[in-house]
């Protein structure tokens, strides 16, 4: 019996030890130096924070709702709301049964009408009227817009176009991606005229538009209108080889140009010496067989697109990281990967494990399916 | 004799500190000392690239009164590490193309860097960050703090940073109908 007695009273101290570091801690982290970062971290610091927050996560109030200082800062400090980059957020608007519109319009008061970027998806005319009408400076009286990239807005139509430009005198980026509503000479006409300062313009189109018919490359030269382009992208589009020497001859300052599936070029000798000038051509898709391009690289894009691209010797690497990211991701699958695994582009690839696999697969692939 | 000896160690010192030259000694408010690597200091600190080219680095420990020993520590710790990394392509912005986003994403090292950080620690942080004009490292921990403010509500927001709520219920009730249209209607 009294052998049995030690071990219980050892037992209870190991519990009430457990007890106590448990209580240490939860303790300990909490407790530190009891800092109030509203009160002690300056001003200009918080700013900065929230210049890193994007205009969706400012507008829904968390920081602004905690104090007074932080409630101030995000309302009456216009440098926060300058660039309203916008994309992906559609999906949390909906869900809260806000429309875009009157976010925007949240954000855009705030702004005292100094909003330089706007980059959004899946965008109205509506937004864009507000846009226009709203992007006035209020002090100095000009419109400021600087960057508009739209990207995936099927209800952004000519009209809203045509209507909301000539509010954008300063624009130097444009994007249209897989704004499918968007089209025709006119448009491109209108976008030169209005916006003569435009330095970058992309345009990804994510099918062929079968109005077009095939001496129509219109869009093409009105794009050569636009003299002070140092980048242009164009996707789908149609533009001959006689229109892509006009664009050369006319956008003396372009450095970086993007082709992609435009059926209507055939790469030849005097096309390769006029871009010769270009410090970064890309070009892919299948029509440039004749290419004379002299090295081809291969490289996985994402499985729903094109992993086939052409890119002239020695820009590989410069060009790697601005194309990355270049298109939206889920642009609707419209390559037949058949049409590459034929030819050069295969035989000449280069030594990445992933695409051989790839491609090996590929190839087994058509094998099974068409007897290729 | 005695004289002589004590030149040759001056002149030894002198030497060491010579070939010592490319490292700088900081010393924190708490009087302990960093080195820190004169290039990467110079690259990554305004203020200390302004010292240096100035000559006010003290061999001795340059003082950092501002900066306790943890927050410097940090701060040297950045450096070295800065100092080792390749930048990614990433972060070598092309003036050819579209401009991305103000900011550049953290890259993984310095996300890992300010993860292990307290909050304590982070506070300190910032401000060694603001007042040595590192202009990167001010960036990342900010961006650190920003990511904890992300999808939080004013009370989550004021527990994490320990605010103090200095709103009247007047106020409150204004704030929360402000918000209501927002996304806190759920």
């Amino acid at each position: 019996m009294p052998s049995s007695s030690p071990p219980r009273i050892r037992r209870r101290p190991k519990k009430t030890v457990r007890l106590s570091l448990k209580a240490f801690q939860s303790w300990q982290p909490p407790s530190g130096r009891d800092i109030d970062w509203a009160s002690e971290l300056p001003m200009d610091l918080i700013l900065h924070v929230f210049h890193l927050l994007d205009p969706v996560e400012l507008l829904r109030g968390g920081a602004m709702g905690a104090c007074r200082s932080w409630r101030r800062a995000t309302r009456d400090e216009p440098m926060l709301w300058r660039h309203l980059d916008m994309r992906g957020y559609d999906d949390p608007c909906r869900r809260s049964h806000v429309p875009f519109l009157v976010f925007l319009q949240a954000a855009v008061r705030r702004s005292q009408g100094q909003v330089e970027a706007f980059w959004a998806d899946y965008c109205d005319d509506d937004v864009l009227l507000f846009l226009a009408e709203h992007s006035c400076c209020h002090v100095i009286r000009e419109y400021q817009l600087k960057s508009l990239r739209l990207i995936r807005c099927g209800y952004f139509t000519n009209k809203g176009l045509l209507a909301s430009m000539m509010k954008f005198p300063h624009l130097e980026e444009l994007e249209l991606s897989a704004c499918n509503n968007i089209y025709g000479q006119e448009v491109f006409s209108a976008i030169a005229i209005s916006c003569p300062r435009l330095k970058h313009l992309r345009n990804i189109k994510s099918f062929r538009y079968e109005y077009e018919t095939e001496d129509d490359d219109s869009e093409a030269i009105a794009i050569a209108s636009m003299c002070e382009l140092y980048s242009l992208e164009l996707h789908n589009h149609h533009p001959t080889n006689k229109t892509l020497m006009t664009i050369l001859d006319s956008c003396t300052q372009l450095e970086l140009l993007i082709l992609r599936d435009c059926p209507k070029l055939r790469m030849d000798d005097t096309l390769l010496a006029k871009c010769a000038r270009v410090k970064i051509v890309t070009l892919r898709g299948d029509d440039y067989v004749h290419c004379k391009i002299t090295r081809y690289r291969f490289r996985p894009w994402s499985s729903a697109c094109n992993p086939l691209r052409a890119v002239r010797e020695s820009h590989w690497d410069d060009l790697a990281h601005l194309v990355d990211g270049f298109f939206p991701e889920d642009i609707e699958d419209y390559i037949d990967y058949s049409r590459y695994l034929n030819g050069v582009y295969v035989t000449d690839l280069d030594d990445d494990e992933d695409s051989r696999m790839l491609v090996k697969s590929m190839r087994r692939y058509l094998k099974i399916n068409t007897g290729v | 004799m005695e004289v002589d000896k004590g030149k040759g160690e001056a002149e030894e010192t002198r030497k060491v500190a010579e070939a010592d030259r490319d490292t700088v000694t900081l010393k924190s408010s708490d009087g302990k000392l960093f080195e820190v690597s004169k290039e990467a200091a110079a690259r990554l600190s305004t203020v200390l690239a302004g010292m240096i080219a100035g000559g006010s680095i003290d061999d001795n420990g340059t003082d950092l009164k501002q900066i306790g020993s943890e927050a410097l520590e940090n701060v040297v710790d950045y450096c070295n590490k800065h100092a080792n990394s390749i930048p990614s392509a990433a972060l070598i912005s092309s003036s050819i193309s579209f401009n991305t986003a103000p900011f550049k994403e953290p890259e993984e090292w310095e996300r890992k860097f300010v993860d292990r950080l307290s909050h304590d620690a982070l506070f300190d942080l910032v401000e060694a960050a603001n007042f040595l004009g590192m202009e990167r490292l001010l960036d990342v921990t900010c961006h650190k703090i920003s990511e904890m403010m992300k999808g939080k509500s004013p009370d989550q927001i004021r527990e994490v940073f320990n605010i103090k709520n200095d709103y009247t219920k007047e106020e409150l009730e204004e704030i929360r109908q402000e918000l209501a249209w927002a996304f806190y209607d759920d």
